[in-house]
């Protein structure tokens, strides 16, 4: 049951990346992003201490390694919407086939991001692929 | 062997005596001062303690008269003033002494031939300096912590105890150990002071070799770096001031810039070196990152393809930062700092060629020459510090074995004495022992490191261990394990400066008062086997003692306490 529960909070959030607010189109930033944002305990960085990448990555800081069923879960969606073809993968690409329409994702992250004049999400969107794998592999 | 046999309690000139047999029974209702008897036993017997339990007020001081076969011994302790003092003969006055000196005289009748070695041995192995009253928590039986199997020693919970109990007890049934320790020990100090003067004499060795070189270029003489080449430079200066003109026909200016050009080089390299640091254990993290994604695709091949994708990107990644922290920069730092060094060597012949030295400078430093080739003369074999310090670290690999290798062989034994003392005894009509006697293959295990005593018995093929109920068996076996040990003591120990006596703090309690006849005196028999003083105290007084080994406090123990005083005036 937890498992299901895991994987529909996880749902909500890469359906509100790849919506028409976010447009993510990179799959290794899905699977991080979609894991930085659940395990996101703060809902908005305002009295942050260091640049809002850096708090937004630090969240991979030993979390990502002692959570294996986190990716299994995200690694889920994602396959179970490609296979229903919600969105094709090609190479690192996603494209979303169907339109993701009447959808509010309820995170408490994405929600306190929502009205910000400097959206973290839309920050570290802003890396390539290959800059986001770097900032990956420096707070893994 | 050491016996109490008086203890007296004063009062001003007034005084009150009570003596004492090999096996003192002390009986008294409540609240008559029974536990304040064994609290002024142990000050006696020097406990840092003073005497503050309820009931012994106004006492000045206390005296005890301790004999052995041999010798006697007055002591008195004086409980205001904290003063300690000693006679050898009974008519004789009290000297003062020192608490130290106290414990000492103390000691002395414990054993007059002490294990001088045994001490040593403890003293070198636990760092420690152990004195008997170090061992005293063996010595008595509390009733605060009676019947408890989980912490046999009543007083094995005090912190003062509780921080050397398991060195006093690895010593005691590791002894053997200990004693190869201690030889070990003492050959690892004389190869680490040996080690120590090598090592000196290698570092002067080496400041003398830097010494002769910069004195060299100060002179202007020609360094070569080989001994004998260089002493031949030295003579003939020092005989005549000839000098062969020096090898170096650089340009000072180039030099210079050469040099600092490789001080840069160096500051570089030395940034890429940190930079390589910080980059090994993100090396790792990503070791563990693609093993934890191989884990996933492993479990669920299904993920395969999404997973190839990030595992693709992160090694694309790992390749371009592989280069950096495989140089070996440490290598090329060195390399250019010993190019740097002959640079410098080079700058520094060129300008020592330009200065010019009166004679007093020179034939100081001609002295100090001869002197650095006098040291080197004299020593520096690497080769003797190399073996010294494979012979240092020899020692201290068998010494750490020893102290991790237990030998079982020691508490086995005990244990099995342990529970021949219990089943073997004369006590026929007690129902819980009785009933250990008819459990197949009971036997008692005594953990000297955790204090705990568990009974086992067979169910099936297993051995199982169990804890035993009825408080009054809990209660006989901790008195058989106080014994025990005293007689472990008394056997392995023979000259050790631990106090012969028992000091049982009404034990009896929870016991029927049948079972207690029986008992006793199988109690008795066993301390009078092992040598050693028992002192009872009780609140009944069984048919089963003598007469002659009674004390009684019915009337209280300190006749001068406050209470005691107003009912005596009242009277």
């Amino acid at each position: 049951m937890n498992r299901y529960i895991l994987e529909s909070e996880y749902l909500e959030i890469i359906m509100e990346l790849l919506g028409e607010k976010y447009k993510i189109n990179s799959l290794i930033k899905l699977v991080f992003m979609a894991f930085c944002i659940r395990n996101e305990k703060k809902c908005s960085y305002g009295s942050r201490k260091n640049d809002v990448i850096d708090e937004f990555f630090d969240n991979l800081n030993i979390k990502l390694l002692s959570h294996p069923n986190d990716v299994e879960a995200i690694l889920e969606v994602i396959h179970k919407m490609k296979t229903s073809g919600w969105i094709r993968i090609e190479d690192d690409d996603v494209a979303v086939l169907k339109e993701l329409k009447d959808f509010k994702c309820e995170n408490n992250f994405i929600c306190g991001c929502r009205n910000k004049n400097v959206n973290p999400i839309c920050e570290v969107n802003k890396l390539d692929s290959k800059a986001f794998t770097e900032e990956v592999l420096r707070h893994v | 062997m050491f016996r109490i046999r008086e203890i007296t309690l004063y009062r001003g000139a007034i005084s009150k005596k009570y003596d004492f047999t090999d096996n003192a029974y002390i009986y008294g209702n409540n609240n008559v001062g029974k536990t304040a008897f064994t609290k002024v036993l142990d000050f006696i017997l020097g406990s840092s303690e003073e005497l503050s339990h309820d009931g012994l007020d106004n006492i000045d001081e206390v005296g005890a008269y301790i004999t052995n076969e041999k010798t006697e011994l007055w002591v008195k302790r004086n409980n205001t003033r904290g003063e300690f003092s000693y006679k050898r003969t009974e008519n004789s006055g009290y000297s003062v002494i020192s608490y130290e000196k106290y414990k000492d005289m103390i000691c002395e009748v414990i054993t007059e031939d002490i294990d001088i070695k045994a001490i040593q041995v403890y003293k070198k192995v636990f760092e420690e300096n152990p004195s008997f009253r170090s061992f005293t928590f063996m010595n008595f039986v509390d009733e605060i912590g009676q019947g408890d199997l989980g912490s046999i020693f009543t007083r094995g919970k005090e912190v003062k105890h509780l921080v050397r109990i398991r060195k006093i007890m690895d010593f005691f049934f590791n002894y053997e150990n200990a004693e190869r320790i201690y030889d070990k020990t003492l050959e690892l100090d004389s190869l680490e002071n040996e080690y120590k003067k090598s090592i000196e004499q290698l570092r002067s060795y080496e400041r003398s070799m830097e010494k002769i070189r910069d004195l060299y270029g100060e002179l202007g003489l020609d360094y070569s770096g080989d001994m004998s080449i260089d002493f031949e430079t030295f003579q003939d200066y020092r005989d005549c001031f000839d000098r062969k003109t020096t090898k170096s026909n650089g340009e000072l200016a180039y030099l210079l810039r050469a040099s600092h050009s490789l001080a840069e080089e160096i500051k570089v390299y030395r940034y890429l070196s940190k930079q390589s640091n910080i980059a090994a254990p993100r090396k790792d993290r990503t070791a563990k990152l693609l093993s934890m994604l191989g884990g996933i695709i492993a479990e669920n091949p299904k993920y395969e393809e999404e997973v190839n994708i990030i595992t693709r990107m992160i090694k694309e990644i790992k390749n371009d930062k592989i280069i950096l922290s495989l140089a070996d920069y440490e290598k090329s730092i060195q390399k250019i700092m010993s190019e740097k060094k002959k640079i410098d060597r080079e700058i520094r012949n060129l300008k020592n060629e330009a200065s010019e030295l009166n004679y007093d400078q020179t034939l100081k430093k001609l002295a100090l020459v001869e002197n650095c080739f006098a040291i080197i003369n004299s020593g520096g074999d690497i080769n003797k510090i190399k073996v010294l310090e494979e012979q240092v670290l020899k020692a201290k690999k068998e010494i750490k074995d020893l102290k991790n290798n237990y030998s079982q062989k020691a508490v086995n034994d005990f244990n099995k004495r342990l529970t021949e003392m219990y089943l073997d005894s004369a006590v026929k009509n007690v129902q819980y022992l009785n009933d250990d006697r008819n459990q197949v293959d009971f036997f008692l295990k005594f953990d000297p490191f955790s204090q705990v005593l568990v009974a086992y018995h067979k169910e099936g093929k297993a051995d199982v261990a169990f804890t035993p109920g009825s408080m009054a068996r809990h209660n006989h076996l901790q008195l058989l394990v106080y014994l025990c040990m005293l007689e472990y003591l008394h056997k392995n120990f023979k000259n050790f400066i631990c106090l012969p006596i028992l000091i049982m703090d009404s034990p009896d309690q929870p016991m029927e008062p049948e079972s207690f006849e029986e008992i006793y005196p199988s109690l008795i028999k066993v301390a009078n086997e092992i040598g050693i003083q028992t002192i009872f105290i009780s609140k009944v007084k069984p048919d089963v003692v003598e007469q002659r080994d009674l004390i009684d406090i019915r009337t209280g123990f300190n006749p001068f306490h406050k209470n005691t005083d107003d009912q005596t005036e009242r009277e």
